[in-house]
């Protein structure tokens, strides 16, 4: 596996910590890996104004912009519908208590919305 | 007895509310479906609306109305963008309720009745919220803000919200942190009759993946991210990374601008996008499809 990590001292710390275990090896330069690990900064950085969101709160928003039932955003993102219910409620709840309740504008910034 | 009469005017606004509970509660029927219990109402004859957001996704559907036993149900059709489904039954002997559409101002007291095991219930509210049309978060068209400044009960959700003169001005449902939002009447008219006649909400479909660009020379645009290649817009010719400007002329500023014009009216209509494709602009014919249902 390689690592793409671009802090030097967390890239440090995980090396030192992956390189003991048994059937896993880190490649070299030159290797090409199986896997690759990489740090996601995406959840940290809402661009100005914008709302934090999780990334599974992202998608939820997606497919509401889209005007997806919950039982269409169940299926689209492998989840119970029960479940799909919940992230919606959660969703529109974080929306409304900053009293933005635009959840195409939101999406359109952030993703690709399907029409 | 002297020591009442300063009572009496409470006592006839308390005779008032349950007068109005009782003129209601014959149209209002209890919904039950898979892990859930609701309200609901009769719309015509046969024909009861109920919230959408309350209905189970599957299974059996069985209404109770007041006072009698539970009777099996059939989904004509659901909308979840304005939250609004029928139901229809194997008989029509109940009355339906008469769906009004007065002004709703700001202060006013309305009475909140819904249903639980057959039996009315009720909740009592000031209009907390009235202005004008709204989109619900997912693009739904919906006549008026009307908010109720009120608790109220899960079962009580798709049940109708009264006036002082006892005319329903919309059904209720819950909005975001549990607020009691009415849909109108005007709302629940337009979208049930749609879903007795098609079954379902048609919306326009362009078969594109959008996302909102700023144009380097100013103003913004839409861009095409992906081409679903048996859509409209592949058949219309829009590529990958064009940029869609305008819409029949309009400038397009906004992704809810577009959605907003892919309602249940736009299937079958022909628009002229303008594009920028490559720094050049052109413009192409688009013949709006329905939006598959997936």
């Amino acid at each position: 596996m390689a690592l793409n990590v671009e802090d030097k001292g967390l890239a440090n710390r995980l090396t030192a910590l992956l390189t003991n275990i048994p059937g896993l090896r880190l490649v070299r330069a030159n290797e090409s890996p199986d896997v690759v690990l990489v740090l996601s900064t995406e959840v940290s950085t809402p661009a100005d104004g914008d709302v934090p969101l999780t990334p599974r709160e992202l998608e939820v928003l997606t497919l509401l912009a889209e005007g997806k039932s919950n039982k269409e955003i169940a299926r689209g993102l492998g989840i119970s519908v029960h479940t799909a219910k919940f992230h919606v409620g959660a969703l529109i709840d974080k929306l409304d208590a900053v009293g933005r309740t635009d959840a195409v504008t939101h999406a359109a910034r952030r993703g690709v919305i399907q029409l | 007895m002297p020591e009442s009469a300063p009572f009496a005017r409470v006592q006839d606004l308390s005779a008032a509310f349950v007068r109005l509970v009782e003129i209601t509660a014959p149209g209002i029927v209890t919904v039950q479906s898979n892990r859930s219990r609701s309200s609901g109402f009769f719309w015509r004859p046969g024909l009861i609306i109920t919230a959408d957001e309350a209905l189970s996704e599957e299974g059996e559907i069985a209404i109770t109305p007041p006072g009698g036993d539970p009777i099996s149900a059939q989904l004509v059709g659901r909308d979840h963008t304005t939250d609004i489904a029928l139901l229809r039954i194997g008989r029509a002997d109940a009355p339906p309720l008469q769906l009004e559409s007065p002004p709703v101002a700001v202060g006013a007291l309305a009475i909140a009745v819904g249903t639980e095991d057959g039996a009315p219930t009720a909740a009592f509210a000031v209009v907390s919220r009235s202005a004008g049309p709204w989109y619900s978060l997912r693009g739904g068209e919906i006549d008026a803000r009307i908010e109720l400044d009120l608790r109220m009960r899960r079962s009580a959700e798709g049940g109708l919200a009264i006036d002082a003169t006892g005319r329903a001005i919309g059904m209720t449902v819950f909005g975001p942190r549990r607020r009691v939002l009415v849909i109108p009447s005007t709302t629940i008219q337009r979208v049930a009759a749609r879903l007795e006649k098609y079954g379902h909400i048609p919306r326009g479909y362009l078969g594109l993946g959008f996302r909102l660009v700023a144009i380097d020379d100013g103003g913004r645009g839409v861009m095409v991210m992906n081409v679903d290649p048996r859509g409209p817009g592949a058949k219309a010719g829009v590529h990958q990374g064009d940029i869609i400007v305008s819409w029949n002329g309009e400038p397009i500023r906004h992704v809810r601008s577009l959605l907003r014009a892919l309602g249940p009216d736009s299937v079958g209509q022909t628009v002229t996008l303008g594009l920028r494709r490559g720094g050049e602009t052109k413009d192409v014919q688009l013949t709006i499809g329905a939006r598959p249902s997936t």
